[in-house]
């Protein structure tokens, strides 16, 4: 395993550049930490709380006309107490080609509330983020697995998880 | 194919407890199926274009509801990624969508220089952009010779394959391979194309509008397509922005959004094409949108290799970029260096990068978190066509199983890149 305990991201309340005033009014209710990027090449990010989760992609589907959730997906540091997953969704404005990276953090067995009701998208994006991590999404009308078999046991893309040898000698 | 017949006493319903554990994927018949049955379509049925099984509920010959089950074949491509590194994964990205290698792999290496903080040179990203568009037309061909003899136009199939035989030439005399390309390097390419092929290339797609006409007139306005396809699998703009659809699916729904014109990357500022848009969102429109694709793709290669810079292929950046082939089988130095960085003594600097490029099938790319070193400590492929799939389950209930075949081919998926 590799010695990396914590997040590369660092936050700060200072807005980077590219983010619209609109998408600032939308988000100007919520706890939102913004983030730098160390290297180029990333959109703009902010890091928001679990309860805030879906408030925050409600704001900003609905006043900043942000239609399209383009991605869906979590990253895993195991080291990283008590939250070691980031839940990351990033939203697209097809009209101004402005994109926000929402993150959030949960720790393990915990749950985050599902963005179902706002993008049909959001329902294989959370199976497969689930399949993958098992971070459960509160009030996803099916979430099972996608990709893996039903009766798979494990979260193949948790950093612990073993590229080879996973159950080989399960009793 | 195999079919059931649902028994009328006992409801299939979906176990609500333990979602995860031991339940198969099921769909709720309700109380009183009567007529209706259960009929599974696929995973090898040869109109679902590789491994999709979609559990149907049939009343007759409509469908009632539908179930898409993907994953038959994941191969955890994201995984082999964060373990094999940026150098390594490239292959892998060959059988993502393994009818456009090239695309893949350009947007790939677009994604990785990025996590690099490097640029390729100016010939590198006009040969990739080249590369791109025609990864386009053959994929698109593909997929038009295949839906419209799914539909029962058998003709069209043998017209679009002769020409996608001539571009698999092209990738062979270019890459060394006609499928499993590997062509793009971490900052370049790994050969430079030369005049002769470049030449050839520029006649093919300054002759592909006329070719395109002749698979027109068999299509366009033939009747039996016409009527199979127009009304079809109608998707709005509002579900098609929900359902985060993208590419032609997206366009034959009325929504002008593409990645090259919105976000350019490569050489794509340099070149002028049209994004075409459908009206109706229909099978139809989706056809159209893709006939048109298939010529603006070949609009812009004439362009690209018009304007092909001169220069480099590969970028001088000796910390990421693996040295020429020859000076590897040559030069001690180069060797070293390339030893070092295929086994990993790569130090990518910190960071999360998003890259989406505009790919056949609609937009794809990668979120990669590094945390230093030659492998990603996240890699997370946004397959399109996994996104696009999802609308089957709006679009296909109320419809007849003849439909469905229409549908598929008319949303063109592939499930190499869907199941990753």
């Amino acid at each position: 395993m590799s010695k990396v305990t914590t997040s590369c991201m660092r936050y700060s309340d200072r807005v980077p550049a590219g983010i619209s005033e609109a998408s600032q009014k939308a988000l100007a209710p919520f706890k939102v930490q913004w983030s730098e990027h160390p290297v180029h090449g990333g959109w703009p990010g902010c890091l928001v709380s679990g309860a805030d989760w879906p408030k925050v992609f409600q704001a900003l589907k609905e006043q900043a006309n942000f239609e399209l959730l383009v991605d869906h997906t979590a990253v895993d540091y195991p080291d990283r107490l008590p939250e070691r997953f980031t839940v990351l969704g990033l939203v697209s404005n097809i009209h101004t080609q402005e994109r926000i990276m929402v993150r959030t953090r949960v720790a393990e067995g915990g749950s985050v509330p599902t963005l179902t009701h706002l993008w049909r998208s959001a329902d294989w994006a959370e199976r497969e983020t689930f399949d993958m991590f098992g971070i459960r999404f509160e009030g996803h009308p099916e979430l099972t697995r996608i990709y893996m078999p039903q009766d798979f046991d494990g979260w193949p893309l948790r950093r612990d998880f073993p590229l080879q040898g996973h159950n080989r000698f399960r009793d | 194919m195999t079919s059931q017949h649902t028994p009328t006493a006992a409801p299939v319903a979906a176990p609500k407890s333990a979602p995860g554990i031991d339940s198969e994927i099921r769909l709720d018949a309700g109380d009183d199926p009567g007529e209706r049955m259960i009929l599974n379509m696929g995973p090898q049925h040869p109109s679902t274009h590789g491994v999709l099984r979609l559990l149907l509920e049939v009343d007759g010959e409509r469908v009632v509801s539908v179930v898409p089950d993907v994953g038959y074949l994941h191969r955890g491509k994201e995984k082999i990624g964060e373990t094999l590194g940026y150098h390594r994964y490239i292959p892998y990205t060959d059988r993502l969508d393994y009818l456009a290698p090239l695309a893949n792999n350009c947007s790939a290496t677009w994604a990785f220089e990025k996590v690099c903080g490097i640029k390729a040179p100016e010939r590198a990203e006009a040969i990739r952009t080249l590369c791109c568009e025609l990864a386009r037309i053959s994929a698109h061909l593909l997929g038009l010779g295949a839906y419209a003899m799914d539909v029962g136009a058998m003709t069209v199939f043998l017209y679009t394959f002769s020409e996608r035989e001539t571009l698999y030439n092209f990738f062979e005399y270019l890459t060394g391979a006609r499928f499993t390309t590997t062509y793009t390097r971490i900052g370049g390419v790994a050969r430079d194309a030369d005049e002769g092929w470049l030449k050839d290339v520029r006649a093919f797609c300054a002759s592909l509008d006329a070719k395109a006409d002749t698979w027109e007139d068999l299509l366009t306005n033939n009747r039996i397509w016409r009527i199979r396809n127009e009304g079809v699998g109608v998707i709005t703009r509002e579900m098609a922005l929900s359902y985060g659809l993208t590419g032609p699916v997206l366009r034959g729904s009325g929504v002008a959004y593409d990645v090259r014109k919105d976000r350019p990357y490569g050489f794509y500022d340099r070149v002028d094409f049209d994004v075409p848009v459908g009206q109706h969102g229909d099978c139809y429109d989706r056809y159209l949108v893709r006939m048109e694709e298939i010529r603006q793709a070949a609009r812009i290669g004439v362009q690209v290799i018009d304007q092909m810079p001169n220069g480099p292929i590969l970028a001088d950046e000796p910390k990421f970029v693996l040295p020429h082939k020859q000076g590897v089988m040559t030069g001690m130095e180069q060797l070293i260096h390339q030893f070092m960085l295929i086994t990993g003594e790569m130090d990518t600097p910190p960071g999360e990068v998003h890259s989406h490029t505009e790919l056949p099938k609609g937009e794809g790319g990668y979120i990669i978190r590094s945390e230093g070193g030659a492998a990603p400590w996240r890699l997370k492929y946004r397959a399109p066509s996994f996104v696009n799939l999802q609308v089957l389950k709006d679009i296909i209930p109320g419809h007849m199983i003849a439909d469905i075949v229409a549908i598929l081919g008319s949303i063109d998926f592939v499930m190499g890149e869907c199941d990753k």
